[in-house]
């Protein structure tokens, strides 16, 4: 997987390409983590993402709690699977509206 | 009066003799002794004869000299110089201008001559510059002896003669200035040792015989427009080169005609016709000129090469050829146009470089007796009652454009055929007949026929990258066999789509659509073998002995790939031979029979088959004898049902288990399981969504098993997969009994805050599933997923 890291202000944008899974789950997890120092809103691309399992929806919970109350965290472009996953989890709100 | 040669010192004018060591002189005339000038001022009387050198000088507006017995002036033993600012009139003399034994240089004179005899005769040589010069007479204009030359510069020379205009015997050479020579009876002009060169010239010859006739020498003509009307325009025997010219030439019976190496015509415009427009013993080569033929037999005829580059040739060869090349032919550009009763004949080579050739024939448009070999370029050929193209040796279409349409063939091809890139389209009651071996590399094939697409008789066919649309009464008939390797082809065949007398069919890959009224694949002796790629046949006639593969003797190999194939009274008829499915998918209907064959193996793939007589027709003792196999049969296929294919309309087989595998139980071994899944999976046509939810469920379940099934020394996860209508997946792993089902679901009513972070797997696996079971057997935790393919 190529995760590719933008910071704007306090908005953290990263851009997801190949598969998130078990195997790659950890270096998204640290990549993304590691960033989250003044931070308020966090967008995830996931244009080129083409398959994730359940560990990607352990890690963006993560994140959202890091965030606290206050923060927002965005999802774009999931598609096919990985957008059934956020569906059928319940995860509806976080899908930016299409 | 006739004068006395052996008196070397006289001279004689108007009739009188006088001493030429000294001066005299008399009514328009007086004469230099020591120069052996005569001048002449408006000098109007007979004859002048002189033995020894002499120079004339003319001046005043008209001297005029007739004699009907002898030569106006006549030179022996000497050489005559003409010049002045005056003019001279020769008049109804027996000869102009003789001189025995000397040559003739005219220098910035007007001269007019009329004779009976020779209009000026000088036997070692004619020079004449910035003159005029006007020659009547009733035999021939000027000539020479002995190979002496002619030459003018800027000179206007017209000659009216009545048998040769010019008889040189050595070379000639015009350079500026302009010719017109008209010959009633004969020739214009023989130059009868040595080359002709004109240049920077007018020159016009009206002829009877010929126009210019070089009887050994070269023709040059340079920067110069020529026009020539005569039997024969231009006869060379050496070679002709033409360069920045416009040349006419309208010959009656050979427009040019050159004996030697080559006619070479470089740049400029010519328009040639005759009987024959260019008949040539050798080579010719035409480089960046316009060249328009018109031929009542043949346009150009040559024994030799033909090269051409950067030029537009148009020829027209009514009643025989167009073109006839001795050898070979190499073409670069620009255009070709040719009509001709055969178009363009080739007896050597053919080699296409580029540029367009359009050739239409009467009876055949393009024949190339050698090979045939184009690079690029654009090549039609119409032939009217016979063939399109027609090439006796090997033909190879590197790339480019050919549109053959014939009558019989559009292209015929003798030996072998390939194509590699580019575009052929064929037509004609064959479209394409190959006589050797076939072989589509690559580009795009059309080829149409009313009787046969594609005819291959004596070599074997191979399809590889071409795209291919055939279509006639048999779409495409091999003798041998034949081999597609890739590529797409659209075959449509009123009778018969692909038609085998003797060889088997093979298909590796590629896409593959037949569709025919009677037989889609017909195989006389051989069999068909489909190792992959997708082959389509649609019949679309049900009432005959229809059939989609039908095989005399032959059986049907499936070792990859998917058949499928439709509308006849029965899918597959092989009753000699034996129906074979692995690793393959053979999806059969026929209004009567899906299969009728001797047997039928089956071990991988899927095989579905329909036919109100029986899916499957077989020999009596014939069992398939697989108990791995699953057979779901009925009278539709919504009702079928798990049973024997005897008598059945409807019958689906495929294996009851497809693979298991053995694995550690680590994370590490992820990669492998899902590429193993995939593998397994893809080829049997499950789409890409369902192998990727499959290959979540797995990782999930797979990924929990290693998390608490082992927590104190190494395992390992045994994975089966079942493919049927339903997929069915088992994980049996030996560790500590864990039943993942048991754990509880995250509620999805909490808001995204307040979710708990795990869980999340077996959620998602129970979702995307139809049903998942967990059994603790023999110590062995067993997980079995069941999700149906087709909802």
């Amino acid at each position: 997987m190529k995760i590719t890291k933008t910071v704007n202000e306090s908005k953290l944008i990263l851009e997801l390409d190949g598969k998130l899974d078990t195997l790659s789950a950890p270096e998204f997890r640290r990549c993304a983590e590691s960033s989250l120092d003044g931070i308020s809103a966090i967008m995830l691309n996931f244009a080129k993402l083409t398959y994730m399992s359940s560990v990607g929806l352990s890690i963006i919970l993560t994140l959202k709690k890091k965030l606290g109350p206050t923060g927002t965290l965005q999802i774009i472009n999931a598609h096919g699977l990985v957008r059934e996953v956020f569906e059928i989890s319940g995860f509806d709100d976080l899908l930016a509206k299409e | 009066m006739n004068p006395n040669t052996d008196f070397v010192d006289q001279f004689i004018i108007n009739g009188k003799i006088y001493n030429s060591k000294e001066n005299c002189y008399g009514t328009g005339w007086s004469w230099d002794s020591k120069s052996r000038v005569l001048f002449l001022n408006t000098y109007h009387g007979t004859a002048i004869d002189c033995a020894g050198n002499l120079t004339i000088i003319i001046s005043g507006a008209e001297n005029r000299i007739s004699d009907r017995h002898n030569p106006a002036i006549c030179v022996r033993n000497g050489d005559l110089i003409l010049q002045g600012d005056g003019s001279l009139n020769l008049d109804d003399s027996e000869t102009g201008i003789c001189i025995k034994t000397g040559n003739l240089q005219i220098i910035s004179l007007n001269v007019n001559i009329s004779a009976e005899n020779f209009g000026i005769y000088a036997e070692n040589g004619i020079s004449i510059s910035g003159s005029t010069i006007s020659i009547h007479s009733n035999d021939t204009g000027m000539k020479t002896d002995v190979n002496s030359p002619i030459t003018t510069n800027t000179t206007t020379l017209h000659i009216i003669a009545d048998v040769v205009g010019i008889d040189c015997a050595g070379p000639l050479d015009f350079d500026g200035g302009i010719q017109i020579i008209e010959v009633s009876r004969g020739t214009g002009i023989y130059v009868r040792d040595g080359s002709c060169t004109i240049k920077n010239s007018f020159f016009r010859a009206t002829c009877r015989e010929f126009g210019l006739s070089i009887e050994n020498g070269d023709q040059i003509i340079e920067f110069t427009t020529a026009e020539i009307s005569a039997s024969t325009g231009i006869s060379v025997k050496g070679s002709l080169f033409g360069n920045k010219m416009n040349l006419f030439i309208n010959g009656g019976d050979i427009g040019i005609l050159v004996n030697g190496n080559v006619c070479s015509l470089l740049s400029g415009c010519c328009v040639i016709s005759g009987n024959v427009a260019f008949s040539l013993n050798n080579n010719v080569i035409f480089s960046q000129v316009n060249v328009t033929v018109e031929g009542e037999k043949i346009g150009i005829l040559t024994g030799g090469s033909y090269l051409q580059d950067k030029s537009c040739v148009s020829v027209l060869g009514r009643d025989e050829i167009g073109i006839s090349v001795g050898t070979d032919m190499i073409f670069s550009g620009s255009s070709i146009d040719i009509h001709g009763n055969n178009g363009l004949v080739i007896f050597g080579n053919l080699e296409v470089l580029g540029g367009s050739i359009t050739a239409i024939g009467e009876e055949t448009a393009i024949e190339v007796h050698g090979t045939y070999a184009q690079k690029t370029g654009m090549i039609s050929g119409m032939g009217m009652t016979k063939d399109g193209i027609r090439v006796a040796k090997k033909m190879i279409i590197f790339d480019g454009k050919i549109d053959a349409t014939g009558f019989t063939t559009g292209l015929t091809a003798l030996d072998d055929f390939t194509i590699q890139l580019g575009i052929l389209t064929a037509s004609g009651k064959t479209g394409l007949r190959v006589e050797g071996n076939f072989a589509g590399e690559g580009g795009y094939l059309t080829a149409f026929g009313d009787e046969f697409g594609l005819y291959v008789s004596g070599g074997n066919t191979v399809i590889g990258d071409v795209v291919i649309d055939i279509a006639g009464d048999v779409s495409v008939y091999t003798s041998n066999s034949v081999t597609i390797q890739n590529g797409a082809q659209q075959i449509s065949g009123h009778y018969c789509g692909i038609f085998v007398d003797n060889g088997d069919v093979t298909i590796e890959n590629g896409l593959q659509s037949i569709s025919a009224d009677t037989f889609g694949i017909l195989v006389k002796s051989g069999s068909v073998f489909a190792n992959g790629g997708t082959l389509q046949i649609r019949i679309t006639d049900a009432d005959s002995n229809s059939s989609g593969i039908c095989l005399l003797a032959g059986d049907s190999i499936l070792t990859g790939g998917r058949v499928i194939i439709s509308g006849g009274v029965e899918g597959v008829r092989g009753d000699q031979g034996i129906v074979s499915v692995t690793n393959a998918e053979l999806d059969v209907a026929g209004t009567d029979s899906g299969i009728v064959a001797r047997s039928l193996q089956f071990t991988t793939g899927t095989l579905t088959a329909y036919g109100r007589k029986g899916a499957l027709c077989l020999d009596g003792n014939s069992l398939i004898c697989n108990e791995d196999t699953i057979i779901i049969c009925g009278k539709s296929g919504t009702n079928a049902v798990e049973g024997p294919y005897e008598g059945q309309w409807y019958v689906h087989m495929y294996p009851k288990h497809f693979a298991q595998i053995e694995i550690p139980a680590t994370v590490d071994s992820l990669d492998k399981i899902v590429q193993w899944v995939d593998d397994l999976l893809r080829p049997n046509g499950i789409t890409e969504s369902f192998i990727s939810k499959m290959t979540l469920v797995i990782e999930e379940l797979f990924v929990n098993i290693v998390n608490y099934a082992y927590p104190n020394e190494d395992g390992s996860v045994l994975l089966k997969i079942y493919v049927g209508p339903c997929l069915k997946l088992i994980l049996s792993d030996t560790g500590i009994a864990f039943n993942p089902l048991k754990s509880a679901e995250p509620d999805l009513t909490v808001p995204i805050d307040d979710r708990k972070i795990g869980g999340w797997g077996i959620f998602l696996s129970r979702k995307l599933t139809d049903k998942i079971t967990y059994e603790r057997v023999n110590e062995t935790n067993v997980l079995t997923i069941y999700k149906k393919l087709y909802t």
